[in-house]
């Protein structure tokens, strides 16, 4: 059902309009009709507006700093008791507020750097560590010889050849008298370089080191820490940095994540205090034209009218004049649309939702949905096993909830209606995980056995066809009516009579009653063209062999709840062929498993699709507008503002 | 043998359908899941449209159990 709505005007004081706009606020039930259009949204400017513009962007900007994402379990209370201790509707309160802020952003961004730091300094060492293991034995050894050992990078396919010049060269320079002195160690790093621990005599190492740079050798120094320092003389103490760097790391981490936990909802609270006093802000601009009043027009519900008018009565007495009047059939359009349907139908809400709403008086679907689609489904699945799984599975996932009200408790809704008609149906065809409850408990059909008599059952799922499609040209003639549509009501007529005149037709042909019903289904056909003609022309036609399609189409709860039928019991067969071992069982185990989720997967879509192309492509038109009421954000209407 | 080729008649029945309808499901499907990516609000459109061709097959199963009965 679609809720009545009211339009109510209310006429106050300016002085009155802050007031009033956080009353309405509270009230969170109108939906607040925006007439004057001079302050696009951005628009609204002045030097507090924009001060909170800045604020409310830099808080989101912290948030994201500080990786807070938490918006669901947000608690409102927090907020409430923001609005009552921090004021923002001035200038020095919000540059308060963005001192305070910049000083945290300060603190964040050390806390950060910290870790950022000691994750580099973890990787350094660790490099360090390595280096100063391998090079720490022969730079000991050769600077105890009184030898200079310098560390180089060296491209690896050049290192034979340049360690040979460089020999050369050595021998080359020393006095003669002496032996020339010249050793190496090596260490690849990655495939195309190595480093080179060089030993010479300290006297000719300066020449050294310049014939290597020529030759593009590059003194070796790990983000700024020079090898032969500290690492490799002690190898030691980079391996006691690296034992306490971790530590350090992980008291780092804490701190933020406490940051984190502990600022993280203020400031969310806090940007959403403002983004509310920006809304505010905007429509008292908005409802101000000039002079000492304001005017405001909104849509209530009617059955929250009388809650709403007095309680603006007792706030504001006689200072604020309301006037309310039903919508006039010209402003339907744009009346919002908000779905009101018993509690059993509601969670089938779902389904309008991927949808454009249904327009204001037109015909809301939901409790033909929540009846229809449980049997289709129902129909489709019918074991009972099966059902007893589903059951389970959706009263699971509904405690799991906890009875809030959200799309996963619907959808835990719609499984549960969907399996106790698999139940039922499971009785009808007497499945039982296939034929297992027939096999192990004599389990006999009340109905039919779907996998010996298909015909029994494509005809039900034909006829059940032919209800939903007449159900849906009703429904739709019904919509032309109250539009005074006459094309739309001759065609959807035109169509029922000829699908009657067809069925009729097509009953005597293959006597299936005893009854002549020749002419009686001549008359519905020359009826329904006749209505046909007026309505649409050669178009109708077109729609009455689509709805005939359509009908047809049911055919697919037969197909494949008999395809879902005989993969059950092709499970039960592995235990026969294979014999009741491990192997057996589990393989039937794991077809069951694989024909569940077909099963629950494809019934929801096909009985889906079933209601969107054939049932509401005869009536529905989603032409509503989406009832939003002026409210505070909090409990479940918390969304992530990004 | 006159069951054999029914057989034969039947599983093409199917069969036939069943490749034409993946053929144009695979299409619909890379477009809708594009579409769906960009406005999640045409979900319910795109079920619609990847829904439609398997009156194809359906059709295909209503001849081929009409020619084994």
């Amino acid at each position: 059902m679609i809720a009545e709505m009211v339009n109510l005007r209310m006429l106050g004081l300016k002085s009155d309009i802050k007031e009033l706009i956080e009353h309405i606020r509270d009230l969170g039930i109108l939906h607040i009709v925006e007439e004057n259009n001079d302050y696009p949204p951005g628009a609204v400017k002045g030097p507090v507006i924009e001060k909170m513009r800045f604020l409310r962007a830099g808080l989101l900007g912290l948030l994201e700093d500080l990786n807070w994402k938490d918006w669901d379990n947000l608690d409102w209370e927090s907020i409430e008791y923001l609005r009552k201790v921090v004021p923002i509707d001035d200038i020095a309160s919000l540059e308060d507020i963005e001192n305070s802020l910049v000083k945290f952003k300060k603190r964040l961004e050390e806390i950060k750097d910290e870790i950022k730091a000691l994750e580099e300094s973890a990787i350094v060492l660790k490099q360090v560590h390595h280096l100063a293991v391998y090079f720490h034995p022969f730079v000991t050894s050769e600077r105890s010889k009184g030898n200079a050992v310098s560390l180089w990078l060296i491209e690896s396919n050049r290192l034979n050849g340049l360690l040979q010049i460089l020999k050369e060269k050595v021998r080359s320079v020393t006095p003669v008298g002496q032996r020339p002195f010249f050793n190496h160690k090596t260490l690849p790093q990655g495939e195309n370089l190595s480093l080179v621990a060089l030993s010479t005599n300290p006297d000719i190492e300066p020449t050294l080191i310049e014939v290597l740079k020529d030759l593009g050798g590059i003194p070796y120094k790990t983000f700024g820490i020079a090898m032969d320092g500290l690492a490799v003389e002690s190898p030691h103490k980079t391996q006691m940095e690296l034992k306490w760097l971790p530590k350090k790391l992980a008291e780092a981490n804490e701190a933020l994540e406490e940051t984190r936990k502990e600022w993280g909802p203020r400031l969310a609270a806090l940007y959403i205090l403002m983004d509310e006093r920006l809304e505010s802000l905007a429509l008292e601009k908005k409802l101000i034209k000039g002079g000492e009043y304001f005017t405001l027009n909104a849509w209530v519900p009617r059955s929250n009218l009388d809650e709403v008018i007095s309680s603006l009565k007792e706030r504001f007495k006689d200072r604020i004049l309301i006037t309310w009047r039903p919508p006039q059939p010209e402003e339907w359009d744009k009346v919002p649309v908000l779905l009101e349907n018993p509690k059993w139908a509601r969670p089938f809400e779902v389904f309008l939702k991927l949808l454009p709403l249904p327009g204001y008086k037109s015909v809301d679907p939901t409790a033909l949905i929540a009846i229809f689609f449980p049997i289709f489904a129902g129909c489709m699945i019918g074991d009972i096993g099966y059902g007893i799984i589903f059951l389970l599975c959706g009263i699971w996932a509904k405690r799991r909830n906890g009875g809030n009200n959200g799309l996963l408790c619907d959808i835990s809704q719609i499984l549960i209606n969907v399996s106790i008609l698999s139940i039922l149906w499971g009785f009808l065809y007497g499945e039982f995980f296939g034929d297992l409850g027939h096999r192990l408990l004599h389990l006999r059909p009340i109905w039919v056995e779907r996998t010996q008599g298909v015909i029994p059952v494509m005809a039900f799922a034909v006829a059940l066809g032919f209800t939903h499609v007449t159900l849906g040209l009703i429904l739709g003639a019904y919509e032309g009516l109250k539009s005074n549509n006459k094309r739309h009501i001759y065609e959807r007529v035109g169509t029922i009579f000829m699908i009657l005149g067809i069925i009729a037709f097509v009953a005597d042909r293959a006597k299936i009653i005893q009854v002549d019903l020749l002419w009686p289904a001549l008359g519905l056909l020359v009826f329904g063209l006749a209505f046909l003609v007026r309505g649409g022309g050669l178009t109708g036609l077109v729609e009455t062999i689509g709805s005939i399609g359509n009908i047809l189409s049911y055919i697919r709860i037969a197909a494949i709840g008999l395809s879902s039928a005989i993969l059950a019991m092709v499970a039960t067969k592995f235990v026969d062929v294979l014999g009741v071992s491990f192997f057996g069982i589990a393989l039937a185990l794991l077809i069951h498993l694989l024909n569940l989720i077909i099963a629950i997967v494809g019934s929801a879509l096909h009985s889906a699709r079933l209601h969107y192309v054939e049932f509401f492509g005869k009536f529905y038109e989603g032409k509503g507008n989406n009832y939003k009421p002026f409210r505070r954000r909090r409990e479940t209407a918390w969304k992530r503002p990004y | 043998m006159e069951k054999a080729l029914l057989g034969l008649a039947a599983a093409l029945a199917v069969g036939i359908p069943a490749l034409a309808t993946a053929y144009a499901q695979a299409k619909i499907g890379s477009a809708g899941a594009a579409t769906v990516a960009e406005k999640p609000e045409t979900a319910a459109i795109m079920i619609i449209l990847e829904a439609i061709p398997e009156t194809m097959v359906i059709l295909g199963f209503v001849v081929a159990i009409m020619l084994i009965l």
